[in-house]
């Protein structure tokens, strides 16, 4: 997770330096949202990787579950 | 020529749907249409071109007056800024979800048929990053690519069929009779919801020149499909039969396993290998430069490259998350994916042209 988070890390600082260039500031917040959606994700599913996946939640929702 | 250096033509939009259905046709197709249809399975295509070519005229007639549109401008100007955005929204969401499941496939098939003891992470990561560099060149880059790869991908599948044919059993393809007409419109369920994804393909359509011409190639890209999937369901029932197929994980790398010529060349699997990881990229690549066109449209940004990386490190991550095994993957296919594909991919373009026409009319 740790290495995951280093790479989320390194990529934002990239594309937010060329986004802050390029003064495009709209794009610059959606990215930022976007990206701290994913990094908690990230942190979600790899604080345990071993919880119900997403066919299964789905499945249970919709009856079919075990 | 094209109008501008940064569009494709509709033609290379086409190639680029041939080869997105060509990665998840193997993978599918054999097995729901033996299951479904038995030994009349290799039939089910046929049933299937008619929604195809309806879904093409819809897609001809949607962008009939907004030819330098996408779809996402054809439904907010449809549907108005608040309900455009919710179906944008699904769509979206949908398309990331998918992505998940395409790359979880694409390692799934190295997995399960040639290095079973390599970790996942290994197989997503490689092929993540490759579709990443590739994508911030634009789509062009990589329908160029494509151009040239489809001409490989069906030289090795056309070359497969021929070496697979000394191993044919007529018995296993016939009879059919009329009473295979009910269980070939099941099994072409299967079909459909593959073929839809040429809807998905608009998302970007403002990066495709000649929309004009949608209908043209269309119906040249459905007699491909029509001709493509048969060969392969006759490779793969007229091989083993329907019994067997039905039951394999992987019958068209199975088939393949069985080819032997002249009993010295044997094991050529690794050819299949190689056109389905050729597949799989331009599949991962072309979802991707949708997704990421959709986000682009539903926050009115002012280009997509940015967000290729949110994109594929989200759809690395969600690769590991969407199932715990490969039984878990099959099963949310057969019952979320395909019906979730007609609903997105043909009820709701169709839905879209009637409102649009209701409205004109008014």
């Amino acid at each position: 997770m740790v290495y995951l988070l280093l790479v989320i890390a390194t990529v934002s600082i990239s594309d937010i330096r060329d986004l802050v260039s390029q003064n495009r500031k709209k794009d610059l917040y959606v990215y930022a949202v976007f990206m701290l959606l994913v990094a908690a994700f990230a942190i979600f599913y790899f604080s345990d990787p071993a919880r119900d996946s997403f066919s299964k939640i789905i499945f249970s929702i919709a009856g079919k579950g075990d | 020529m094209l109008s501008s250096r940064e569009k494709i033509s509709i033609r290379q939009a086409v190639i680029l749907f041939l080869m997105f259905v060509y990665s998840a046709a193997i993978r599918i197709f054999p097995a729901y249409a033996a299951k479904t249809a038995g030994r009349a399975g290799w039939l089910s295509p046929v049933v299937a071109l008619l929604p195809f070519v309806c879904l093409v005229y819809i897609i001809q007639a949607l962008f009939i007056d907004s030819k330098g549109a996408n779809l996402s401008d054809i439904i907010y100007k449809t549907l108005g800024k608040f309900f455009g955005s919710a179906v944008i929204t699904l769509y979206l969401v949908w398309l990331m979800i998918s992505l998940g499941i395409i790359v979880r496939n694409f390692a799934e098939r190295f997995l399960s048929s040639l290095l079973p003891s390599t970790p996942i992470s290994f197989f997503t990561v490689t092929i993540l990053a490759l579709a990443f560099f590739t994508l911030r060149r634009g789509i062009v880059y990589i329908s160029r690519t494509a151009e040239f790869l489809f001409l490989i991908l069906t030289c090795i599948f056309i070359i497969l069929f021929v070496l697979t044919i000394p191993n044919f059993e007529v018995i296993n393809l016939f009879p059919v009779t009329y009473y295979d007409a009910l269980p070939l419109i099941k099994s072409s369920y299967s079909v459909i919801s593959i073929w839809s994804i040429f809807t998905f393909i608009f998302f970007f359509g403002d990066k495709i020149n000649d929309k004009e011409h949608i209908k043209r190639f269309g119906l040249q890209g459905s007699v491909y499909l029509l001709i493509t999937t048969m060969m392969l369901l006759i490779q793969t029932i007229g091989v083993y039969g329907y019994s067997v197929i039905e039951r394999v994980p992987s019958a068209y790398a199975f088939v393949v396993k069985s080819i032997s010529v002249l009993e010295t060349i044997e094991r050529i699997e690794s050819i299949a290998v190689v056109s389905w990881v050729i597949a799989d990229f331009i599949t991962i690549s072309v979802i991707s430069y949708a997704i990421v066109s959709i986000i682009k449209s539903l926050f009115s940004l002012s280009d997509v490259k940015p967000f290729i990386s949110p994109v594929m490190i989200f759809a690395y991550i969600f690769s590991l998350y969407i199932a715990q095994n490969k039984f878990e993957l099959e099963n949310f296919t057969s019952y979320i994916s395909m019906p979730v594909n007609i609903i997105l991919g043909f009820i709701l373009p169709l839905v879209i042209l009637i409102i649009k026409a209701v409205r004109r009319a008014a």
